[in-house]
């Protein structure tokens, strides 16, 4: 090698040697810029806009509520963001989202509040109408609830109760104060306040004392048993209703044996009451007995030649409906029934057979009404039939009656407070279907073979309990919409889907859940229900989650009972959390050598942080405390299936 | 011309000795081809980042967020990431030391330090490349799998952020190498092959169980203070690791809440199980 090639090799080497630490130095500094940024930054997402209200994910209000409020009604609302609940949650009233950030678990469900915007009634002119609702002429604008100032304690109402009236300006919340009543406060204050608010437990503490109104409501339609008899038909007249006509008040119109072809008008308050073999057969056009006057009560017959008009009509006998939905209540019952029931306000209808192409008794704006010990045989092709017993505005009790096929075996609209208890069902479309009804409280009923759903509870009503009931061989067994409901105690059971758990802010307890293909299915889009005591036993798949985040089935450290969670494997008191859509979990019941599979530390590893940021994770059930043995084992031994407790060393073969 | 490795030999006669970061930059580029022709370090990478998407994928994290994939890597990363640095460092000097190389560059102009120093960062450029790597496609992985809300519901970002994930990564990187720092020194220490990776092995155990086991015991026997136990637990890298995402990522998404960590003390315990395993390396190649 040449001189020249030598020095210039060594150059070029200096140079790049240079250059090469340069780089390095500027790749260094660039890294450490980097990371510098990555921790610097602020990833508190910067406070995000008010989203559209109808765009949020809401509670508070029922629909019913919602739709019956007019234009001009501006309740006030809340709008939460927060840190890992990825949808924006609506609040009607400041106060529900006061109380709900309250219950336990709210923080590990959702994170924190990052932003929580209330209604502006500062530009609004607010006024308050016949009901205590905020009344505006323009919208109310969002305001950060940290910068608002609060009418606590005024006149203002929502459907739910008490208001809170936010404002930007504290002269203008004192000004509305002087107006209405109550005192201005600071949201500070407003958040340690307490608002009247009924939740699911207040529901669960309520069922005894449902039971017993509905109690006192049955008993006093038994007094109309004792009227006298003022009238024989078949002895002192001919037809039933020239017996009606000339029957005093207060008594009795009492049907000889035979069978009487009319159908028939009653519109004073009289018992009709048939002796052993009276039966009235309509002309099988339109209903066979309308009442339109309180306090009437029909006993002991049979009735048939109901005309076939399911649904449609075009009017309705007595008063007509005047409300929103007055269109479709005149659709619905004026329809034909073998009973037709309006504006009878403790009507009862006891002790009676009913064959019925459409529909068995219509009862509309009677409340304390009252169908008792009823048999109601519906059309056997439901395509062509409506309801066993359609109530709408009538809260009252519907009980140990019994039905056979039709649509709906009992229809109820627009009836909060309605007692639906000991009845049977079975066949048909839908069986017990609550459509705007809340506060209500269906127990004790026995359905098989409904075909699509055995009780359905929709348009998102509030507090209804569903207790005690027995569900098997539908396609979907209970099917519970709404919120802070109480669903407990069922036997679910053989049904494609079991519980369809759709009611958020609830509580399901003391469930048994046993042979279905899918024993329960969380559809609420909000992880606020309690699931605790219930009993997974035998199911294809014991539960699974739609849509929404995870959800923690355990409740003060007590979860539910699943069929093969647990073996003597995990210890006394045995500690295994289960996630019953995991596809290890989930087969452990029905899967041998899954149990081994599920207890390798690599998912233990997986598992072991996962509830830290509950509301980011994906749609997920874990139950982190799985009881050993079944919460419910009467209820469990009388559907047949035996469960097994996990300290059980020994093998059963079912 | 300017193969490092063919020309400075040739210079070294003639000229001056070359700067200490020319001597560590040699050792280093040495190291990093030897990790690059490894075939095994190839597998051990292919494998390792297999592992963690399927990790990601498994814990429903992917289909959560970020933050959720963080939550759900962090427990099996804590076990993957020692045993993975263990295997790209446990042999660098040990394998010199086998193959005789160790006498011969002991006659070179480099010292102990540098030697050490090259090949720490030489073996720490294989190794973050495949953790970074396979985190970056954890990511990506986030980035199409994760579910989308439901569209006609007003969503938003809530506190989940790439950029949690990114320090995620940079906390991951930070342990790794404290890790390898570790397991050059073993590799110093046990010159054979067969004590090294006895050693590793033990090592591998107190690291991953020991220490914190240690912590427990000091907490419970009253040798660790309450008003302590947060900087105490710097002492282990795990828990420091574990501290830090805590502290860093999760906290950002859950709130408030006891503190999970005192951030400069978890990354000072990570830097003094560095730089003090680094010291111990070079004081035993110098021996």
């Amino acid at each position: 090698m040449d001189q020249t090639a030598y020095v210039l090799a060594v150059a070029r080497l200096a140079v790049n040697e240079r250059l090469r630490a340069l780089l390095l130095i500027a790749a260094i500094l660039a890294v450490t810029a980097a990371v510098a940024v990555t921790f610097a930054v602020d990833t508190g997402a910067d406070s995000p806009e008010p989203a559209p209200f109808d765009e949020t994910v809401s509670i508070g209000l029922t629909l019913e509520d919602d739709l019956a409020l007019d234009d001009d009604v501006e309740l006030p609302r809340a709008q939460t963001f927060y840190s890992q609940y990825e949808y924006v949650v609506g609040y009607y009233g400041v106060e529900t989202y006061v109380e709900a950030q309250r219950q336990a678990g709210h923080v590990e469900r959702f994170g924190y509040p990052l932003v929580i915007y209330v209604s502006d009634y500062g530009t609004t002119d607010v006024e308050l109408n016949e009901d205590g609702y905020p009344v505006t002429d323009t919208p109310a604008a969002w305001i950060d609830a940290e910068d608002a100032w609060f009418v606590l304690g005024s006149e203002a109402r929502t459907p739910a109760g008490e208001a809170l009236i936010p404002f930007a300006e504290r002269e203008d919340a004192e000004a509305f104060a002087a107006t209405y009543g109550g005192e201005v406060q600071s949201w500070g204050t407003v958040l340690d306040s307490s608002f009247d608010r009924d939740d699911a437990a207040s529901v669960r503490d309520r069922v005894e004392e449902r039971h017993t109104d509905a109690d006192d409501l049955v008993d006093g339609a038994s007094e109309h048993d004792d009227r006298p008899v003022s009238i024989t038909v078949g002895e002192d007249v001919d037809s039933i209703q020239a017996g009606i006509d000339r029957a005093p008040e207060n008594t009795t119109v009492l049907i000889t044996e035979g069978t009487y072809n009319e159908t028939l008008e009653i519109d004073r308050s009289i018992t009709l009451r048939g002796e052993e073999g009276a039966i009235i057969s309509g002309d099988e056009n339109g209903s066979v007995v309308t009442i339109t006057e309180r306090d009437v009560a029909v006993r002991n017959l049979e009735i048939d030649g109901v005309g076939p008009k399911a649904h449609g009509a075009e009017s309705v006998p007595g008063e007509e409906p005047d409300g929103w939905d007055d269109e479709f209540q005149i659709l619905y019952t004026g329809s034909d029934a073998a009973v037709s029931a309006h504006n009878a306000a403790g009507v009862s209808v006891a002790d009676v057979r009913i064959e019925t192409p459409s529909n068995g008794i219509i009862i509309r704006d009677s409340p304390g009404a009252v169908v008792d010990d009823v048999t109601i045989e519906g059309n056997e092709d439901f395509t062509e039939a409506l309801a066993g017993v359609m109530v709408f505005g009538s809260p009252g009790v519907v009980q140990e009656t019994t039905f056979v096929d039709g649509r709906d075996a009992i229809y109820l609209y627009s009836s909060d407070g309605m007692t639906v208890r000991d009845n049977e069902i079975e066949g048909g479309l839908l069986g017990i279907h609550l459509m705007y009804t809340g506060d209500s409280l269906v127990a004790d009923n026995v359905l098989r073979d409904v075909d699509n759903t055995g009780i359905y509870v929709m348009t998102g009503p509030e507090r209804n309990a569903v207790v005690g009931n027995q569900v098997s061989g539908s396609l979907s067994g209970v099917h519970v919409g709404g919120s802070d409901s109480y669903v407990a105690e069922n036997r679910i059971e053989a049904n494609e889907n079991g519980l369809r758990m759709e009611a958020d802010s609830s509580i399901y307890e003391h469930n048994v859940l046993v042979a279905n293909d899918l024993g329960a299915r969380d559809g609420t889009m909000l992880p606020t229900s309690q699931v605790v005591g219930n009993d997974f036993v035998a199911n294809d798949e014991h539960a699974s989650v739609g849509p929404g985040p995870l959800r923690v089935w355990t409740h003060d450290g007590t979860g539910n009972y699943w069929e093969g969670a647990l073996s003597v494997a995990d210890g006394h008191p045995p500690e295994r959390p289960y996630t019953p859509s995991d596809p290890v979990d989930g087969r452990m019941h029905t899967t041998d050598g899954a149990a081994t599979l599920a207890r390798s530390p690599a998912l233990d590893a997986l598992a072991g942080l996962e509830t830290a940021v509950q509301g980011m994770q994906s749609e997920r059930i874990v139950d982190l405390a799985p009881t050993c043995e079944p919460n419910n084992p009467a209820r469990l031994e009388a559907t047949g299936y035996e469960a097994w407790s996990c300290n059980e060393t020994e093998r059963t073969q079912p | 011309m300017t193969d490092p490795e063919s020309v400075p030999a040739e210079s070294d006669g003639a000229h001056t000795k070359p700067s200490a970061a020319t001597q560590i930059a040699r050792v280093v580029e040495r190291e990093r081809k030897t990790v690059a022709r490894t075939r095994t370090f190839a597998i051990l990478g292919i494998g390792f980042t297999a592992v963690v998407l399927g990790l990601a994928w498994a814990s429903g994290g992917t289909s959560g967020g970020y933050v959720p994939t963080v939550v759900g890597l962090l427990t099996p990363l804590e076990l993957l990431v020692p045993i993975l640095a263990m295997a790209f460092g446990y042999r660098a000097i040990t394998g010199d030391a086998d193959r005789g190389e160790l006498d011969v560059l002991q006659t070179y102009p480099i010292s102990a330090h540098q030697h050490v120093l090259g090949v720490y960062i030489g073996r720490a450029i294989g190794l973050l490349a495949v953790i970074l790597a396979s985190l970056a496609l954890v990511a990506i992985a986030v980035v199409f799998l994760r579910t989308e809300p439901i569209g006609w519901y007003a969503s938003h970002a809530s506190t989940d952020s790439p950029i949690l994930f990114a320090r995620f990564a940079v906390l991951t990187a930070l342990f790794a190498v404290a890790i390898l720092a570790v397991a050059i020194a073993i590799s110093a220490v046990a010159r054979e092959a067969r004590t090294v990776l006895a050693l590793a092995v033990a090592t591998l155990v107190v690291v991953l169980v020991g220490l914190d086991l240690a912590l427990v015991y000091g907490l419970a026997s009253g040798v660790i203070g309450e008003g302590s136990l947060i900087h105490a637990i710097a002492f282990s890298p795990l828990s420091a690791y574990r501290g830090l995402v805590f502290e860093s990522v999760v906290v950002t998404a859950a709130g408030t809440g006891p503190q999970t960590a005192a951030p400069l003390s978890s990354v000072v315990g990570l830097l003094t199980w560095t730089i003090g395993s680094l010291a111990v390396a070079t004081l035993a190649v110098r021996r």
